[in-house]
């Protein structure tokens, strides 16, 4: 420490050994160290948990309580509106059947 | 709007999983006392990272409606979700003002 001691001025001696004494870091250079950085809280659980969590889907439900045999109406609604519409001829074609699919072949 | 909302939901987790051993990298780089070639190669290890994993790809949206702009943050809601829920009263200490 005399060593370095002799090269900085006498207000730097002075913050050196208060570093020393008060365990601080002495920086004579005024260098970044990078401390800023280190010093940055951990964002990560905060960021992640900004959107609320999803209602659980009936899918999940079931998968829940498997003995309880639940039947989702919302689902066989909509199977039946299809069935009808498919009666009738005017239902949605079948994959790889439609339109588009049918160009790219050509 | 759905998907932007699990877009950035992607986003978030990527960062989080990332965050520790990115700010490690950041440490060495802005660090002047490491050696200039240690600092390049923290440089190089931060951009090999998935851009997905960095905070500036995060964008706070409506989470009631996914818009991205017009978001007042306190509430999380866009100014449409905002005004809506604030009138019903669902917005704990929020009453429209008249005066």
């Amino acid at each position: 420490m005399s060593g370095v001691g002799s090269l900085l001025t006498r207000q730097q001696q002075i913050a050196a050994i208060s570093a020393r004494i008060f365990g601080r870091a002495f920086n004579a250079e005024g260098k970044r160290t990078g401390e800023r950085v280190l010093r940055q809280p951990i964002r990560g659980p905060e960021v992640v948990s900004y959107y609320p969590p999803e209602p659980f889907s009936f899918r999940e439900l079931r998968e829940m309580y498997p003995d309880m045999e639940l039947i989702d109406l919302k689902e066989g609604a909509r199977l039946a509106k299809i069935e009808t519409l498919r009666r009738r001829g005017k239902g949605a074609p079948e994959k790889g059947a439609g339109r588009r699919a049918s160009i790219k072949k050509r | 709007m759905r998907s932007r909302i699990l877009r950035d939901q992607r986003q978030r987790q990527a960062f989080a999983s990332h965050e520790v051993i990115r700010q490690v990298y950041r440490f060495i780089t802005h660090n002047e006392t490491v050696m200039p070639r240690n600092r390049y190669q923290a440089q190089l290890a931060l951009d090999q990272y998935p851009q997905n994993s960095s905070s500036s790809h995060i964008s706070n949206r409506c989470i009631e409606t996914g818009r991205g702009r017009g978001v007042l943050q306190d509430f999380r809601l866009c100014r449409t979700q905002f005004r809506i829920k604030a009138l019903r009263g669902e917005i704990p200490g929020v009453t429209k003002h008249s005066w």
